[in-house]
């Protein structure tokens, strides 16, 4: 009697600690230590192509890509980005690709060019992996894009790109139901391994320089719900400086 | 009760996973198709759109617009009220193959171009690829891994649980693994036969199919990296494939008209970049292979003064005893030819040069000078044939 009792409150610290671990809410933020003044009270800012993706974690740990919550999700955020950046006084504009070609290919390489440098930024960066680089100091942003960002500059008339990336994780109903009955089993916490992970930066358009990068990542919120994706934009904006 | 109800469930689903893979069968994608917004397969169709993005702005992306036009001419040709919903992209990659996404990307890799040498070869395998879509082979295919994955979890779960021996579930894995390897080997065979139908519809020979694969089965056991093993191959062995395409090829009264072959315009469509590909095969110094492909082009006997050139290079990188006479010798037979490429003398003077040839040397060096002025590398030569004064 007395021993199952003991198994019964091992459950429940199991499932508690489940609860915790699963509000778990990261976001680690660099800011460039000298950022330039803002060029003006109100700026705009240029919503770089996001890249979003959200998918269905299957039992099997298979991630199957959902279009249409993408869609809704995409559409969310948007709109939540847009409000969050008029209460800063600053005003979202979108990309459109350009008809010419030419132009085209260019602002594509300079989307690649980012995407490069926000992989070099979370390796180096973001862990303790001995990849750091020496000529880097650990809590400052000092990476450039180079002057030909004033290419979108003039285009848009923006004065900072924002770049966003998602990966957005749902467990499927086979999924919870095992990962819960794994937990119960061993009486440790076993997570599906659901959440949302991402990168999100800020590009000044007059000289290149990153202002702000911020890698996140947390286990709960759902973009696919237009209330819900406000407070993920919290975490995903923590510390704009805008 | 309880003891033995993970047993239970573990015999069960032990049975499922031992029994021979069904395929799914799913109605054939009609032109102009698109999934539903909802679906798994939407789901699929919007990450390779994403990938696609990519590939457009891909450094391996071969952007001119004449061979687009006239690779994807040739896909239209076998697909026909499909063209529109294929968008083919030719990927610079020295080596042989052709995919197809769920969502109509058709990659193309310059490496099959360089092996293909007339048109009714490359229209088989573009009707192969085509024949992936049609039959919606990726999302099949995503299904029965979807199904095995979540299937092999569970398994893992209840075995873990009622302690299982590890060994079980490597037995039962490798089965599982054979199992989708299996399936994807199934369609492979179903694209072969519906690429040999598609092609041979559209008028072109079909015993090219089989020839294309021969002359590959050559490459490959010429080649220092040795052929797959056949369990865990996606395709169904290739000397089998032959077998089966032959054989289709002969129940196929043979269409006998001018454009069954398509070499005359294969042959000019890629000559602009027939140089290129044969430099990116010989950088990847796999020699023997790329010893039959030459070996096989020069057969076909076309733009000869460029391939016993490439021949030449092969010899002059491989550097092997004798080799350097063969170098020379290739060099010199390419020579005979009005499109031997103007380095084919500087590479034949250098040849010279190093044999202590000089008077050669110099003068080969001399023709290379008079068919390039302009060439980057003058001012060396010129040192050279001081050198050798």
């Amino acid at each position: 009697m007395c021993e199952s009792r003991h198994s019964l409150f091992r459950i429940v610290l199991t499932l508690v600690t489940l609860a915790v671990l699963a509000g778990c809410t990261q976001a680690s933020v660099l800011r460039n230590k000298e950022p330039d003044a803002k060029p003006s009270q109100h700026v705009r800012v240029l919503l770089m192509p996001p890249e979003i993706e959200l998918a269905e974690l299957t039992a099997g740990g298979l991630v199957a890509p959902r279009a249409d919550w993408t869609e809704q999700a995409t559409r969310n955020i948007i709109e939540a980005l847009r409000a969050e950046l008029q209460a800063k006084n600053a005003e979202l504009i979108l990309y459109e690709p350009p008809q010419d070609p030419q132009k085209r290919y260019r602002y594509d390489q300079l989307i690649k060019l980012h995407n490069a440098v926000r992989e070099a930024i979370a390796y180096h960066r973001n862990r303790d992996n001995g990849f750091r680089l020496t000529t880097k100091d650990r809590d400052d942003l000092d990476w450039t894009l180079g002057a030909d960002v004033r290419l979108l500059r003039e285009e848009f008339d923006a004065d900072y790109a924002l770049f966003l990336s998602v990966q957005d994780l749902y467990a499927s109903g086979g999924r919870k139901a095992l990962t819960f009955m794994l937990s119960v089993l061993y009486l440790f916490p076993v997570l599906p391994g659901a959440g949302q992970y991402g990168a999100a930066s800020l590009v000044d358009l007059h000289d290149g320089e990153l202002e702000w990068f911020n890698r996140f990542a947390s286990q709960t919120g759902d973009l696919r719900s237009p209330d819900a994706v406000r407070i993920s934009l919290e975490n995903i904006l923590k510390d704009l400086p805008l | 009760m309880y003891k033995y109800l993970p047993a239970l469930m573990l015999t069960i689903l032990c049975t499922a996973c031992g029994a021979p893979a069904t395929r799914e069968e799913l109605p054939d994608a009609v032109p102009g198709y698109t999934p539903d917004k909802s679906t798994d397969e939407a789901g699929l169709w919007m990450h390779m759109d994403l990938m696609e993005e990519q590939i457009k702005t891909s450094g391996q992306l071969v952007r001119d617009p004449e061979l687009n036009r006239y690779v994807r001419d040739v896909a239209c040709r076998v697909t026909g009220p499909y063209c529109g919903d294929l968008r083919v992209y030719i990927m610079r990659v020295p080596h042989f193959n052709a995919s197809m996404a769920p969502n109509g990307v058709l990659l193309v890799w310059t490496g099959l171009l360089l092996r293909a040498t007339n048109e009714a070869q490359l229209a088989y395998v573009l009707s192969h690829e085509a024949g992936h879509y049609l039959r919606r082979h990726s999302l099949q295919m995503w299904r029965d891994t979807e199904r095995k994955s979540s299937l092999f979890t569970v398994l893992n779960v209840i075995g873990a649980t009622i302690g299982v021996p590890g060994y079980a579930y490597d037995i039962a894995q490798l089965s599982a693994i054979g199992g989708t390897l299996k399936f994807s080997r199934d369609s492979e065979r179903e694209a072969d036969r519906l690429g040999y139908e598609l092609s041979t519809v559209a008028g072109y020979d079909p015993r090219q199919a089989p020839l294309l694969w021969e002359a590959l089965v050559k490459e490959s056991e010429a080649d220092d990296d040795s052929e797959p093993w056949i369990f865990f191959s996606t395709h169904p062995h290739t000397k089998e494939r032959i077998a089966t395409l032959s054989k289709l090829a002969e129940q196929a009264a043979r269409n006998s008209g001018d454009d069954a072959l398509g070499e005359e315009r294969y042959a000019k469509a890629l000559a602009p970049w027939r140089g290129m590909f044969l430099r990116d095969e010989l950088q990847q110094r796999r020699f023997g292979r790329a010893e039959v492909l030459l070996d096989r082009l020069i057969a076909s006997g076309r733009g000869l003064g460029e391939l016993y050139y490439y021949q030449g290079e092969l010899y002059r990188l491989r550097r092997a005893d004798g080799d350097q006479e063969k170098a020379q010798q290739a060099y010199r037979q390419a020579l005979r030819y009005q499109d031997a490429p103007p380095e084919t003398h500087r590479e034949l003077g250098a040849v010279y040069m190093q044999s202590g040839a000089a008077q050669q040397a110099r003068a080969a060096f001399q023709r290379y000078l008079q068919l390039r002025p302009e060439a980057e590398d003058r001012e060396m030569i010129r040192a050279y044939m001081e050198q050798l004064s």
